[in-house]
This record gives C-alpha cells, sequence and structure tokens, in this order.
C-alpha cells in the first residue's frame, strides 16, 4: 500500500519533499506532482544534525561546558543525490526531558542547568534527527572575561566601530579601540577614566554603560541593546563581579572557523551559519551569536546579525564574511541559473579547464569563441596598447594558416610596443613622477629600467629583487628612483604589500586591520626591513644616493616602544647580521616560491589587464574576506608561472592563448548578466594613451609632447610629468599611488566635450596630411575603398552593406568634400566599438 | 581647503577640498555646469592661485577653471552647430555597437553624456554665467573695481567682478566657488595694503552679501573669506607685519547661520587665542552644515575601500 505525501508547499519553498510511506518504513521517491522550478534533484532522502567541526568525537554528542554558552544547532537535509540543503528553521525542534536546555525555532540552544537531554528534529512530522545533549557546567557563575566575553559585546553592537566610539578620537569624550584590537586599554578607559563614573558595581543597573546602552539616559547612538538580553545579562555580571579584566595569560582566539564553508544554494534559499572560535588553548566555542557578518556582494546574498544568509534573485556566487575578536573567515554560496545548459566550449589549456568548471557549476553557458578581426584588434590593444595597422589587418584576415593566432601573440610580445605598454602600466604604480625638471634624469632612466626588464623579459622576481634592494645612484642603479620617490618607511611597506602582494596593509599602521589578520606589530616588523636605508648627496638634489647603513634592523612598536625585528607578513623575524642589508631578507622571502602571496598577486594583476576584471577584485586587495571568484584558476595561473620561473612573457602566452580569453564579448540572455565568471570577453574603454595614439593612428596625425622627439606615442612617455588635458579628462593616472585604481576610467562630460567639440580633434581630422584631406584629394579612387580602409583602420574589420552603403551616402550627399570625410572619419572613431576594446 | 594638512593621506592622493567632496557626494545641479568652479588665475607664487585639491577623488572632482581647455570645449571650435548634429546622426545611424554587453553600464552613460555635450554647446548656460555684460551695469557698479595694486606682483589681483561672477555661477548651479582676492602677504608696508585691499575687498564683499539677501539666496549661500594664516602682532622695521600662525581670523556670513556676532577672543596684543580657539576644520565642518551634510555620519570612501570621514570637528555651536 503506498501512500503519497507531498508536504513541499507547506514546509519550504525552494526544495520538494516527496515522502513514499511503505509500511512504516521510510523511503523517498520521485513524485510526477513535484514543483516545476524544482529538479528531481531536490528530492529528500534525510536529515542530519551538523556537528561542530571542531568535535572529534562523532558520536553525536553536544557538551556544553558554561553556563554563558549558546550553540547555534544547524540541520541538513540530505537529498538522494547527496546535495545538502538548510533545514534548521523548518524542522520542529523537541528536547527531552525538559529542563536542561531550551532551543528556538531558529535552533539557539541555550543551557539551563546540570544534565544530560535529547533534542529532536522533525522535518514534516516524518523524517527525524536526534542529539544528545550534556551540559557539564554548574549553574555557579563563573568569573566574565572581559577580554574574551565583553569585547566581542561592544565589536558586535558596533560600539567601538569606526563610526562611534572606535574612532582615533573617540565619540564625546569616550573612547575605544577600534573592534577591540586593544583591551587593556578598553579597560582603563571603561572602567578608570572620567572618575570611573561609566560603571557602578554596587547597583550594577545604574551604571551608565548599561542606562546608555539601552538608551534609558539619552544615549547619541540610541538603543544599542535590549534590558532582557543576554548581553546586558552579562555586562551586568561583569560590573556586579567588580569588573575583573580577567589575567594577562587567559586564552586567546586562535582562528575562526565558518560552518559550513560553501554551499551550492538556489535563489531565495537561505542558510543559517555557525561560527566556531579557536581559542590558545584548544578550546573552542560557539560564538555565531556575538560574530560579524558582511556580504561581498548584496545583490546577490543578505546576511543578518545572525548570521542567517539569504540568497536573493540573482545567479551568481558571494561570500559572507564573519569576523570575530580580529579574526576572519568566509562562507562562499554559489546560486547556479535554473536551467541545465548545454556547452560548446574547448578547453585548450589550465585556464580553460577552471573556467569551464566555474561555468558548468553555475550553469552558465559562454559566448562563441570570436572570430579573427575582432580577436587580432583585441589582442593587439591588450598586448601592445595600440590598433593593428592597415597592413597587418589585411595580412591576417587573409592567412589561412591555423597556427595564426598564436604566432601573432608572440610577434606581438616580441615588439618593442609591448614593452612600451607594460612598462607604461608598471611606471604608474613605481610612480615616477616627475615633480620638477631636474628630476628629469631619474624618471627618465627608471622608465628605461623598467623597459628593457620587459623586453628582454627579466623573470618577474628577480625583477622586483633588484627594485627592493635598490641602492645606488640613478645613474648606476636607475630603480633607486623609486626610493626618491616613496620616502619613508611607512610608504614603502604600503606600496610593496600592495604592489606585489596584493596585501592593503596601511590600516594596521594605526590599528589591527577590521578586515584581515595584519596586526600592528605585523606592520611594524615589514617597516624594520627599511629600518637602515639612508640617502646622501648625490650628483644633484634630486638625484641622491641610496645605501643599506651598518647595524641591527628594527622598528618600534608605536604603542609599547618596544623595538621589533624585521619579518615578513606571516614570517618568522630575521636574524640579520649587523654588516648585511635587511632588504635583501625581505626580497627572498617576498619571491619564494612559498610565498602565498606574491605569484597569486601578479598573475591577478595581469588577468585583470586582459579581463578588465580581477578574479580578485580590487586585484590590489588580496584579503581573505575578498576572496577569489575562481580559487582553483588563481591557483593553476600561479602554479604555471612559479613553474616557469616567473615569465611574465610565458604567462600573456598562455592567458591570450586560452579559449576563454577569446570567446566573444556578444553575449546571450543567459551570461549577459555575468560580469565575473568570464563566459564572455566583457569589453572596456581603450585608456586614455591607447584612445590619444589609435586617433593619431587612424587619421594619420602625431600629438607633440613638450621635451619629446616628434613622433613620440602616449603610450612611450616615460614619466607622468606629461600631462595633456586630453590624456587628464580620460584619465591617465599623474602615479601619485602605487594603487592602478588611480587611473580612471568613469566617463564623463568633459570627455563627451573633448571628442565632440575640442580644438585638438577638430585638428586632427582637418590636417593637411591626415586622412580626410588625403581621401578628399584622391577623387578617382571609388568612395566604397575609402570607407573600406577606414573601416579597416579604425575597427579592424569590413564595413557591413548597411554601414558602407550609409556611409557613401553621407559622403555622397556632401558632394565628397574634405569636410564630409572629416565627418565620416569623426563618426567611425567616436562609436562605442571604436571606443571601446571588446 | 579640505582642513587638513596637505601630508594627510599624501599617499592616496589627499583629502579632498570641501568643493571636490561636495561634487563626489551631490552631483552637478545642471548637466551642463560643474558643481565646482576655480576662478583664480594662476599666480606667479602658485600656492595663491590654489583652487582646491581633489585629493583622492581624482582629476575627474577638480575645480573646473574657465581659463582652462575645458572652457574651450564649451564653444564651438569653428565648426557649426548644425555641422555637429549632423556628425552625431552619422554616428548615431553607424554606431550599431550592442551597447548592453557592457556590464558596467559605461556605454549607455557615454551616450548620455554626448547628449548633454551637445546641450551645452547649444545653450551654454555656465559661459552666459561668466559674461558680466549680461549682468545689470548698476549692480557691476555697486561691486567695484579693484584697480590693480603694486604690491601684487606674484600674487592675485583684486578683481572684484569675481565675485559677482561667483554670485551668477551659484544661480546658474554651481554649488562652490573658490577665489583668490589680492596679495596679502604684507612683510612690508602692511599698512598702505591693508588701506588698499581692504576697501576694495569691503566694498564687493558687503555687495556680494546685499545682492544675495536681495535675491533672496542668503540663506543658501554660505559665504567665507579667510587667509591660511595671521600675521605678526608685532610690526617689522619696514612697516610690515610677518607670518603668525598661532592666530588667524575667518569671516563667515549667510547660509542661515546665526551671524553678528565675534566668537573666540585673542589676548590684548593679538598673539594668541584667549577665548574659545576655533579650528580650520569647525569651519569647514559648518560649511558642510550649511549645505545639509551631517559630517558626524557622511563619510567617502578612499581608494583603498576605507571610509573616510570628511573633517574631524563638528560645526560651530554658536553659528548654527
Amino acid at each position: 500500500m503506498n501512500r503519497l505525501l507531498n508536504l513541499s508547499d507547506s514546509i519550504h519553498h525552494n526544495f520538494v519533499l516527496v515522502v513514499c510511506v511503505i509500511c512504516l518504513s521510510f523511503a523517498v521517491s520521485i513524485a510526477e506532482n513535484a514543483r516545476a522550478s524544482a529538479t528531481s534533484d531536490d528530492v529528500i532522502e534525510r536529515i542530519q544534525f551538523v556537528l561542530r567541526s571542531t568535535d572529534e568525537h562523532s558520536d553525536s554528542v553536544l557538551r556544553i561546558t558554561s553556563i554563558d554558552a549558546r550553540e547555534q544547532m544547524l540541520v541538513d537535509a540530505i537529498t538522494w543525490k547527496g546535495k545538502r540543503i538548510d533545514v534548521t528553521r523548518d524542522v520542529e525542534f523537541e528536547v527531552q526531558p525538559i529542563g536542561i536546555v531550551s532551543i528556538d525555532s531558529t535552533g539557539l540552544v541555550t543551557p539551563l542547568s546540570r544534565g544530560t537531554a535529547e533534542i529532536h528534529a522533525t522535518l514534516a512530522g516524518v523524517l527525524v534527527s536526534k542529539l544528545r545533549v550534556i551540559v557539564e557546567s554548574d549553574d555557579s557563575e563563573p568569573p566574565v572575561s572581559f577580554s574574551n566575553q565583553i569585547i566581542p559585546v561592544f565589536t558586535k553592537f558596533g560600539c567601538n566601530s569606526g563610526g562611534c566610539h572606535g574612532k582615533i578620537a573617540g565619540q564625546n569624550g569616550f573612547r575605544l579601540s577600534l573592534l577591540g584590537s586593544e583591551p587593556l586599554e578598553d579597560f582603563e578607559h571603561l572602567v578608570k577614566e572620567s572618575r570611573g563614573r561609566r560603571l557602578f558595581p554596587a547597583a550594577p543597573d545604574q551604571s551608565l554603560l548599561l542606562t546608555k546602552g539601552i538608551n534609558d539616559v539619552p544615549h547619541g547612538g540610541g538603543q544599542r541593546f535590549l534590558k532582557e538580553s543576554t548581553e546586558y545579562r552579562l555586562l551586568r555580571r561583569w560590573i556586579a563581579q567588580g569588573m575583573p579584566f580577567g589575567s594577562s595569560d587567559e586564552p586567546k582566539v586562535d582562528r575562526i572557523i565558518v560552518q559550513p564553508e560553501e554551499r551550492m544554494m538556489d535563489a531565495q534559499s537561505s542558510q543559517q551559519l555557525r561560527v566556531l572560535a579557536v581559542y590558545s588553548d584548544g578550546r573552542s566555542e560557539d560564538v555565531t551569536q556575538g560574530t560579524q557578518f558582511e556580504s561581498n556582494d548584496v545583490d546577490v546574498v543578505e546576511v543578518s546579525a545572525s548570521g542567517l544568509v539569504v540568497c536573493k534573485e540573482l545567479t551568481g556566487d558571494a561570500a559572507v564574511m564573519a569576523r570575530f575578536q580580529g579574526k576572519v573567515d568566509v562562507f562562499r554560496a554559489s546560486i547556479p541559473l535554473q536551467e541545465q545548459v548545454a556547452f560548446e566550449f574547448q578547453p585548450r589549456n589550465e585556464i580553460d579547464v577552471a573556467v569551464l568548471d566555474k561555468l558548468a557549476t553555475l550553469r552558465i553557458p559562454p559566448s562563441a569563441p570570436c572570430d579573427d578581426a575582432t580577436f587580432l584588434r583585441r589582442v593587439t590593444i591588450d598586448i601592445a596598447g595600440r590598433l593593428p595597422t592597415l597592413e597587418e589587418v589585411e595580412a591576417f584576415l587573409a592567412d589561412s594558416s591555423l597556427e595564426k593566432r598564436r604566432l601573432l601573440i608572440d610577434r606581438l610580445l616580441n615588439s618593442p610596443e609591448y614593452a612600451d605598454h607594460f612598462a607604461n602600466k608598471w611606471m604608474t604604480v613605481l610612480r615616477n613622477r616627475r615633480p620638477s625638471q631636474a628630476h628629469q634624469y631619474a624618471s627618465f632612466a627608471f622608465h628605461g629600467w623598467i623597459w628593457s626588464s620587459l623586453h628582454e623579459n627579466k623573470p618577474y622576481d628577480q625583477f622586483v629583487k633588484e627594485l627592493i634592494t635598490a641602492s645606488g645612484s640613478m645613474e648606476t642603479n636607475p630603480a633607486v628612483a623609486w626610493y626618491r620617490e616613496v620616502s619613508d618607511a611607512t610608504g614603502r611597506v604600503e606600496d610593496v604589500a600592495q604592489l606585489f602582494l596584493g596585501q592593503r596593509i596601511q590600516c594596521a599602521r594605526c590599528h589591527h586591520h577590521p578586515f584581515e589578520k595584519w596586526s600592528q606589530e605585523d606592520y611594524v616588523r615589514m617597516t624594520a626591513f627599511y629600518s637602515l636605508v639612508s640617502r646622501k648627496e648625490g650628483r644633484t638634489g634630486e638625484e641622491p644616493i641610496f645605501f643599506s647603513r651598518t647595524g641591527g634592523a628594527s622598528a618600534s612598536h608605536p604603542k609599547s616602544g618596544v623595538g621589533l625585528k624585521p619579518a615578513g607578513l606571516d614570517g618568522s623575524p630575521v636574524e640579520q647580521a649587523i654588516y648585511e642589508d635587511p632588504r635583501h631578507y625581505l626580497a627572498s622571502w617576498m619571491t619564494s616560491d612559498e610565498n602565498p602571496f606574491f605569484a597569486k598577486s601578479l598573475v591577478n594583476r595581469y588577468w585583470k589587464h586582459f579581463f578588465g576584471r580581477g578574479i580578485v577584485d580590487p586585484e590590489d586587495d588580496m584579503r581573505i574576506t575578498n576572496p577569489p571568484t575562481n580559487p582553483k584558476l588563481l591557483d593553476a595561473l600561479a602554479e604555471n608561472f612559479i613553474r616557469s620561473g616567473y615569465d611574465l612573457k610565458q604567462l600573456i602566452r598562455e592567458i591570450c592563448n586560452s579559449q576563454t580569453y577569446q570567446l566573444h564579448s556578444i553575449a546571450s540572455d543567459t551570461n549577459l548578466k555575468d560580469r565575473k565568471c568570464f563566459s564572455r570577453y566583457y569589453p572596456k574603454r581603450m585608456t586614455a594613451e591607447v584612445l590619444l595614439d589609435s586617433l593619431d593612428q587612424v587619421m594619420l596625425t602625431t600629438t607633440s609632447f613638450a621635451g619629446m622627439p616628434r613622433g613620440t606615442k602616449a603610450m612611450q612617455l616615460p614619466d607622468a610629468g606629461f600631462q595633456t588635458y586630453f590624456l587628464t579628462v580620460f584619465g591617465r593616472p599623474e602615479a601619485s599611488t602605487a594603487c592602478e585604481c588611480e587611473r580612471g576610467q568613469e566617463s564623463n562630460l568633459a570627455q563627451s566635450l573633448h571628442l565632440l567639440n575640442s580644438d585638438e580633434i577638430q585638428k586632427k581630422l582637418s590636417d593637411e596630411g591626415g586622412l580626410a584631406a588625403q581621401f578628399a584629394s584622391t577623387s578617382s579612387r571609388p568612395i566604397s575603398e575609402k570607407v573600406r580602409e577606414l573601416y579597416l583602420r579604425a575597427l579592424a574589420r569590413e564595413p557591413n552593406a548597411d554601414e558602407s552603403f550609409r556611409s557613401i551616402n553621407y559622403i555622397e550627399s556632401k558632394s565628397a568634400s574634405r569636410e564630409a570625410y572629416e565627418d565620416l572619419v569623426w563618426a567611425v572613431v567616436n562609436s562605442k566599438e571604436f571606443l571601446f576594446n571588446h | 581647503m579640505s582642513g587638513w594638512f596637505p601630508e594627510d593621506l599624501r599617499s592616496l592622493g589627499g583629502r579632498p577640498c570641501i568643493g571636490a567632496a561636495i561634487s563626489k557626494l551631490n552631483g552637478p545641479v545642471d548637466p551642463s555646469v560643474p558643481p565646482f568652479v576655480g576662478l583664480a588665475a594662476r599666480t606667479q607664487h602658485v600656492p595663491w592661485s590654489y583652487s582646491g585639491h581633489s585629493g583622492f577623488l581624482g582629476p575627474a572632482f577638480s575645480p573646473f577653471k574657465p581659463d582652462g581647455p575645458g572652457m574651450q570645449n564649451m564653444k564651438l571650435q569653428g565648426i557649426s552647430i548644425d555641422r555637429l548634429q549632423d556628425r552625431r546622426s552619422l554616428l548615431t545611424s553607424l554606431d550599431q555597437f550592442r551597447r548592453d554587453l557592457d556590464a558596467t553600464g559605461m556605454m549607455a552613460g557615454m551616450d548620455a553624456f554626448e547628449t548633454r555635450a551637445l546641450e551645452v554647446l547649444s545653450s551654454s548656460k555656465l559661459l552666459d554665467a561668466l559674461d558680466l555684460s549680461k549682468e545689470d551695469p548698476a549692480i557691476v557698479e555697486r561691486y567695484g573695481d579693484g584697480k590693480p595694486y603694486k604690491y601684487q606682483y606674484d600674487g592675485a589681483p583684486t578683481c572684484n567682478d569675481q565675485l559677482l561672477i561667483a554670485r551668477r555661477l551659484v544661480e546658474a548651479g554651481v554649488r562652490v566657488v573658490s577665489l583668490s582676492y589680492g596679495r596679502w602677504d604684507s612683510h612690508g608696508a602692511n599698512f598702505d595694503l591693508v588701506r588698499d585691499h581692504g576697501g576694495k575687498l569691503d566694498q564687493c564683499l558687503s555687495a556680494l552679501i546685499e545682492d544675495l539677501d536681495q535675491r533672496g539666496m542668503l540663506q543658501d549661500v554660505s559665504i567665507v573669506v579667510w587667509g591660511e594664516f595671521g600675521r605678526t602682532p608685532k610690526i617689522n622695521s619696514s612697516a610690515g607685519r610677518d607670518h603668525w600662525p598661532q592666530v588667524s581670523c575667518a569671516f563667515l556670513a549667510g547660509g542661515g547661520i546665526r551671524s553678528g556676532q565675534a566668537i573666540g577672543k585673542t589676548n590684548r596684543l593679538g598673539e594668541y587665542a584667549a577665548e574659545r580657539p576655533v579650528h580650520m576644520q569647525e569651519i569647514i565642518a559648518t560649511l558642510y552644515h550649511n549645505l545639509g551634510i551631517n559630517v558626524a555620519t557622511t563619510t567617502i570612501q578612499d581608494p583603498t575601500g576605507r571610509p573616510q570621514y570628511l573633517v574631524d570637528h563638528e560645526p560651530i555651536a554658536e553659528l548654527i
């Protein structure tokens, strides 16, 4: 006897539970009346309590050792295909016997008294999982720890955030350290400052801390917690106990773990998170309630204060950051498209394998491969920073060799324009500025050094090593120009960390990094590497000589004043002999194959160059809480880069030869919204330098730059001192930071006005030797040929019939005047197809 | 004009001045009128024509300078508006690239800016604002003329017209106008200079306040007049007064503040603050307050993604 029981609508919106009851035993089958949006994969077989991942024993026992504990239960449903779905808020909880623990509908367990109990979770009345709970603590109240229990309350409620009492100056006279990074300072401020008026142990409820917190006494920050809350009781108990600080050797939080680590989810479904803190004594504790959560993409998922992740309509992936006591971990959610799609994508290398894997997981179909004309223009701009010439276009389109794309990439990499383009990129972030004419020798020499390094394909690790350890004069070692421009140890550390490690450690100069693990000590130890760098007079005041003094490298901690020896991030302190330059240790640590940041940071930077978006984005902010969209891809690129001996040209070869790079930018309805999985090439506006050079190239004109030989291209300008209005308005950076973000790629009115109505553009259009003049002067040549030439020059493709027709029509309507040709050239170079690389 | 030292956040490009910050926070009032204009023409001693710096916000938020190429582009460059329209229609008929392929929305944005650019070229609201021949001559006269002064060899001219232009710009939709007036670095002949500059400034400043009042704009427009520091209380041997950063003064008007009071006090000789010293940032904060921006809660992200407060001080309580 079979009874079909369809409960799906009454319990949950995102999965189907169809249970067949056969002779009192449970089994699951696929029902025909399953909800249309769900697939048969979602039929649930069983449910299960998810144990704390730090618990060694697997005997389904939860031990609670403190009366203050609050344990977040997680209950997973497991489908017959093995997929896990969070059903914590869908099950019915029941505790037997009562009085030991209580549990609410969100699965939060609170201990009540010593003893053993069993929690039953029942889904839809049929699927059951059980968990034994042992409360081991007695009913007495243990002393509250200020660092481990009180500080997290301030962090959770935002009291010590940067917008409130955590500001450097505090708020209305009361100051806390940012996110509680300095417990001792906070204790002093809270307990002793202002004649101790903030706390009142004789009548704890009258303490200003509590009356302000619940807004009984007017509080600028309003009500932060309720009088009935656990946090209030905890703070009150701490005050009643006489405000103990606890001992200085109390265990500290070593790390936190978010459970689950990652999940495949459906749009509009939800997932409860649990956060475990592991202390230095090995003990672990559920700190979900004290943790702060933040989504990195609120269009995809949102997260509540208690760690409930809710997916929205969009597909894609997102990460949720969890932060507790300065430690961070992330939960990653992937929300695939609902429909299965067929893929026509032949992986050619590891890049393709990793990208395809991601696309298959999210069920995003990639675009078709691009045609030859598109590829030629795209790769020439991306590698050489220029348009293909008329001759190159005609030759490439006529070439029938199967190897032609690969050969083109090699040819471009060996051309001087490759070095021009990438030297321009590096020169900017290495801050090659020319504050005055007297700096010209140094800025030109430094550019020359970068240019040659790239042209001769110096291994990247060697390039970085030479830069970091640079000593000498501008003539003997132009790389010291960087030391002149970045003149203090903090600037050097921050630049180097951002440029070569993708780590923005500036925050840790003044306080613990709020989104990373870096402390002030980590920061200071990095600066110690630079503590012996000195400068002395060189040939001129603008060309000083840099050298390393003898002595022991150290830097003092701004709070304790203790001198610290140099150490790399996460590395151990360096024992340096007094005659050694400590920067060599920095360089070796940084460029070692084992350094977890070095290779990844570079491949990610270059990936962004080609795809317009980093695997981690922004490309130089590779913190734990800003995870890669495709970790496998990042790892594969980094491993290959290390294996190649840090060969930059080889990296570019690998990227440009991949099928991924050679996909069309044209999207289907299904991958149009994809902005981070690389299912197609994302169009990007040409940079200021490429655009100016391309305009000149198409119009057969040149731009002159003060002090440079005629014919110098914008891409070849050796330093940031050549700002023309065109370059500035289209976002050429001034090289005043190490951040690629200094380059402005946004559009504005001034740009449109310049293209539409500037003297500069009009002069190029009407130049005597320009393209329009040439077209107008050769009246015997058919107009159609001229239109074709313009299209080949500007867009590297033939015009289609429609474009030809309209263009010829326009020229004829203006009786083939020079002005008519000017207008046509203007129209083509102002089209989006021209302005963008696509 | 950010309220901060130039060194602050220098590695990111520095702090944005109030004009740049307002442009970022509020954007333009009218798409064809820039939100922040710096009228100061370049002086030989460059810092004296400082119009405010966009800092970490980048060049897009720099002050619009009426003497720069940006201005040139607002006047037709030798081709007629009809020909521009022809070009634009030709472009529209040829430019078939799918805008939606650019998920950042930039292509669509560029189209919108192109349309606006044509509007600017056919309307020129900004050009009109800069053109004093379009102003009532009686009003031009009321502002007075600040004929050249011999001490200003490397400083700004005493150009009274600029105050009138500033009012016209604000009417046209500019949110912040900055300008430099005269040269006050009186290391010698201080009293001649102050007599000359003082009278001229008095005329145009009183004219500006009166003018704004008569137009019903004074409640909405804040005026601040100040220098970077004060002058020595002691007169030097060439009858001059040297640099004295210990004490300075600022003049505030309009913007709905409680005007007509002096805040703070120096000792008898003007050597140091005796009562209620006011921080530079309090003045900047007051200006933000008058523009409807709450400095206690408003932040702008710097390039590292860190939210930065505009200033660390509160508006001047006596004024608001």
